[in-house]
C-alpha cells in the first residue's frame, strides 16, 4: 500500500486554560491516503477543531508522531510549518477568511506571494483557479461585493492555487444557506473527481455523507472510521 | 530562490502599505504630523542658517581675510563699555610710527572717516561717508578704480584735494556720465575727481559704494577730526597673520606707552574674529535646531508606534489568514515594518517639501538667500525613515509573534 499523506500515531494535544491543563486529543491514530474524501465528524468540544489544526500544521502535537507525505512534522520549526501550509495545504474556513480590502484576484494570489511567484505568473495561476470555480467574471470584486457562496468559492480557489496535497475544509457550509451549501459541496465534488484529496470537518451528518469515509471523534478519541455506503453526490453545478 | 521571494514580497508590501495609507488618509496624516514638523523644522532652519552664512560671508568679504586692523576699540562687544570710554584716540603720529616700524606686513595704511555733504552742479548728496586713506590704502584695501586712478604719495603728502568716488556716489551724482577731471564740492571744498571704484557691496548694512575717498592728510587739514585713526596691516599670507599681530601688538604698546602687565589700550581686529562670533551664534541656532528636531521626531516616532499597534490589533484576523496560507514570522514582520517606514518616509518627503517651500518664501520675500543644501534633504529623509524603522519594530514583532489559530478566531 502507498504511503499515506497523513499518518498520525499516538497524537495527544494539551492546552493550558489558566492553571488547568485540558487534554483535547488523547492518543489519536489516523491514516489518510491520496485522493480520499474524508469527513471528520464530532460534536462541539470533541477535539475535531484541534485535530484539524494539527493536520493543517497550524499547531504541533504535545505527544505522538505526525508524518506528512512521509516527513516527520511534530519537530518542525515555525518556518518549516509555514512552508508546508503554503505548498501542501489548502484551507477553506467556515467564515471564509478573505482579506476584506483586496479583490478576489488578490486574495487568491496570496499564497503565491509567499512562495515568491512573480506578478505575471501569479496573475495567470490565480485567474486559472478562479475560472475553475466559476468566478472568472468576478475577479475584481471585493469580498463585500460578493455573495456568501461566491466568497467561499474564492476561498476554495485560494486553497487550490498552489496545487496542494490536501484541501482542508472546516465547516465550509456553516455560514451558507442550504442551496448555496449544496453548490459548494458540488464544487468540492468536482475537485475530488479531479484527483484532489479532501478532508472535511463538520458536525452535520448530512454534510459528512458527501464524503467517501467518515471518521467520528468524541472526547479526544476516534470513535469510528467507516466507508460511507450511500454517498450524497450532488449535481455538478458550476454557476 | 530566496532573493526573488524577498523582492516579490517587498514590492507587494510597499504596494499594500500605500493602499493601507490611502484607506485611512486622515489617520495617516495625523500619525506623520510629528515627523512632518520635525523634518520641516530641520530643513527650514538649515536653509536659514545657510542663507545667514552666505550673507555674512559676502558682507565681510570686503574686509579682506589677511588684514589686521589696529583700532581704538574691538569690533566685538567688550562688555563693560564704561571701562573703555576713556581710551585715547590713536593719533596720526602714532599711526605713522606703527606703519613705519612694522616689518612683517606686505603693506600698511592708515585711515579715518568723517561725514559731509557732496555736491556736483545742482546735485547734492548728504551725509556721505568721507574716508581718508593713506596711499597704501589702495593695496591694503584693494581700492582699484575701474576708471582713473588712486591718489599718489605726492598728492597725499601735499594734501591735494583729489577724490576717488565710490560707485554708488558716482551713479547718484553723475548718473553714469564721465566724471574724471570734474570738480565736486565736499563740505564746501573743491575736489577733483581722479578715479571711480567698482561696486563693492556693503558691510553690515553700511554701503561701501556711497563713499568718497580722499587722502588722509587732506581730511585732517580740511575737517580736523575727533575720531581715532585706524591702521590696516596686510599680512602676506593667512599663516603670517598671528606673527603680524604679535609684532604690531608689541610696537603699538611701546608707541602708546602701555606699562607691562597692563591691558592694551587699543585693539587688534580681523575678519576671523567676526567669523568666530558668527560661528558661535549659528552654533546656538543649531542647538535649537537639534532640540526641536529631536523632540518632534520622538513625538512622531511614538505616534507611529502607537498607530502601528492599533493597526496590528485591527488586522489580527488578517495576520492569521496570511499565516494560514504560509506567511512566516519574518514575512509578517517585514509587512508591518515596510508599512511604518512608508508612513514615516511619506512624512519625511512632505516635511522636506514644506521646508524647501519655506526656504523659497524666505528668499523671495527677504534679502536672506535661504536655500537647503542636498545633505540637509538627505538628512531629513534618512531621519524620518529611521524613525519609522525604529519605532515600527515593536509593533511588527508583536504582529509576527501572533498565534495563527488565536488570530483567526479574533473578531
Amino acid at each position: 500500500m502507498a504511503t499515506p499523506i497523513i499518518e498520525f500515531r499516538g497524537i495527544t494535544k494539551d492546552y493550558e486554560m489558566g492553571t488547568q491543563i485540558v487534554r483535547a486529543l488523547r492518543g489519536v491514530d489516523l491514516d489518510i491516503w491520496k485522493n480520499e474524501y474524508v469527513a471528520i465528524m464530532g460534536p462541539s468540544g470533541s477535539g475535531k477543531s484541534t485535530l484539524m489544526n494539527l493536520i493543517g500544521c497550524l499547531d504541533t502535537p504535545t505527544e505522538g508522531t505526525y508524518h506528512f507525505e512521509g516527513e516527520s512534522v511534530e519537530m518542525m520549526t515555525d518556518d518549516e510549518l509555514a512552508e508546508i501550509r503554503n505548498q501542501k495545504i489548502g484551507f477553506v474556513f467556515q467564515t471564509f477568511n478573505l482579506l476584506p480590502r483586496a479583490d478576489a484576484l488578490h486574495n487568491v494570489e496570496l499564497p503565491l506571494i509567499y512562495s515568491g511567484t512573480t506578478a505575471h505568473e501569479r496573475r495567470r495561476r490565480a485567474l486559472e483557479a478562479l475560472e475553475s470555480v466559476g468566478l472568472a467574471d468576478r475577479v475584481d470584486h471585493r469580498p463585500n461585493e460578493l455573495s456568501g457562496g461566491q466568497r467561499q468559492r474564492v476561498a476554495i480557489a485560494r486553497a487550490l492555487v498552489n496545487d496542494p496535497a490536501i484541501i482542508l475544509a472546516d465547516e465550509p457550509t456553516g455560514n451558507l444557506d442550504t442551496t448555496t451549501g449544496e453548490e459548494i459541496m458540488s464544487v468540492l465534488e468536482t475537485l475530488y473527481d479531479a484527483g484532489n484529496s479532501i478532508i472535511l470537518v463538520t458536525h452535520e451528518q448530512y454534510i459528512a455523507e458527501h464524503a467517501t469515509r467518515i471518521v467520528r471523534i468524541l472526547d479526544g478519541l476516534i470513535g469510528s472510521d467507516e466507508q460511507v455506503e450511500r454517498r450524497r453526490k450532488t449535481n455538478q453545478v458550476t454557476a | 530562490m530566496v532573493a526573488l521571494r524577498f523582492l516579490v514580497e517587498l514590492r507587494e508590501s510597499i504596494l499594500a502599505a500605500f493602499r493601507a495609507l490611502r484607506a485611512n488618509l486622515l489617520r495617516t496624516i495625523l500619525t506623520t504630523l510629528g515627523i512632518v514638523v520635525g523634518v520641516t523644522a530641520v530643513i527650514s532652519i538649515i536653509s536659514l542658517i545657510q542663507g545667514l552664512d552666505r550673507t555674512f560671508r559676502s558682507e565681510i568679504a570686503s574686509l579682506g581675510t589677511n588684514v589686521v586692523y589696529v583700532n581704538k576699540y574691538s569690533w566685538v562687544s567688550m562688555g563693560d563699555f564704561w571701562k573703555y570710554r576713556n581710551r585715547k584716540n590713536i593719533t596720526l603720529k602714532q599711526a605713522r610710527e606703527l606703519a613705519e616700524q612694522v616689518t612683517l606686513p606686505a603693506a600698511a595704511s592708515s585711515s579715518v572717516s568723517t561725514s559731509s555733504t557732496v555736491k556736483w552742479r545742482e546735485r547734492t548728496a548728504r551725509s556721505v561717508s568721507i574716508e581718508g586713506h593713506s596711499p597704501e590704502g589702495r593695496i591694503v584695501h584693494g581700492l582699484d578704480p575701474f576708471t582713473g586712478r588712486f591718489f599718489t604719495d605726492v598728492e597725499a603728502n601735499e594734501r591735494r584735494q583729489v577724490v576717488v568716488l565710490g560707485y554708488g556716489l558716482w551713479s547718484d551724482l553723475f548718473e553714469g556720465r564721465d566724471a574724471l577731471g570734474h570738480r565736486i564740492r565736499i563740505g564746501g571744498h573743491a575736489f577733483t575727481v581722479i578715479g571711480i571704484l567698482p561696486e563693492r557691496g556693503s558691510i553690515f548694512g553700511m554701503s561701501q559704494d556711497d563713499q568718497a575717498i580722499i587722502p588722509l592728510d587732506t581730511v585732517l587739514k580740511l575737517f580736523g577730526t575727533r575720531r581715532s585713526i585706524g591702521v590696516a596691516l596686510l599680512a602676506s599670507s593667512a599663516d603670517a597673520i598671528p606673527l603680524v599681530e604679535d609684532e604690531a601688538l608689541g610696537i603699538m604698546r611701546r608707541i602708546r606707552k602701555v606699562p607691562p602687565g597692563e591691558e592694551d589700550d587699543f585693539a587688534l581686529n580681523r575678519q576671523q574674529v567676526l567669523v568666530d562670533l558668527f560661528r558661535s551664534l549659528t552654533i546656538g541656532l543649531f542647538a535649537v535646531l537639534v532640540g526641536v528636531a529631536s523632540l518632534s521626531l520622538l513625538v512622531g516616532g511614538i505616534g507611529i508606534m502607537n498607530i502601528m499597534l492599533v493597526s496590528v490589533t485591527e488586522r489580527t484576523r488578517e495576520i492569521g489568514i496570511r499565516k494560514s496560507v504560509g506567511a512566516k514570522r519574518r514575512d509578517i514582520m517585514w509587512q508591518f515594518l515596510v508599512e511604518s517606514v512608508v508612513v514615516s518616509g511619506v512624512g519625511g518627503v512632505i516635511g522636506v517639501a514644506a521646508g524647501l517651500g519655506i526656504a523659497l518664501v524666505v528668499s523671495a520675500a527677504t534679502p536672506l538667500p535661504a536655500a537647503a543644501p542636498v545633505w540637509a534633504v538627505l538628512l531629513g529623509l534618512t531621519f524620518s525613515t529611521s524613525v519609522g524603522l525604529f519605532f515600527g519594530l515593536y509593533p511588527a514583532a508583536k504582529a509576527a509573534g501572533l498565534d495563527p489559530i488565536v488570530a483567526l478566531r479574533y473578531e
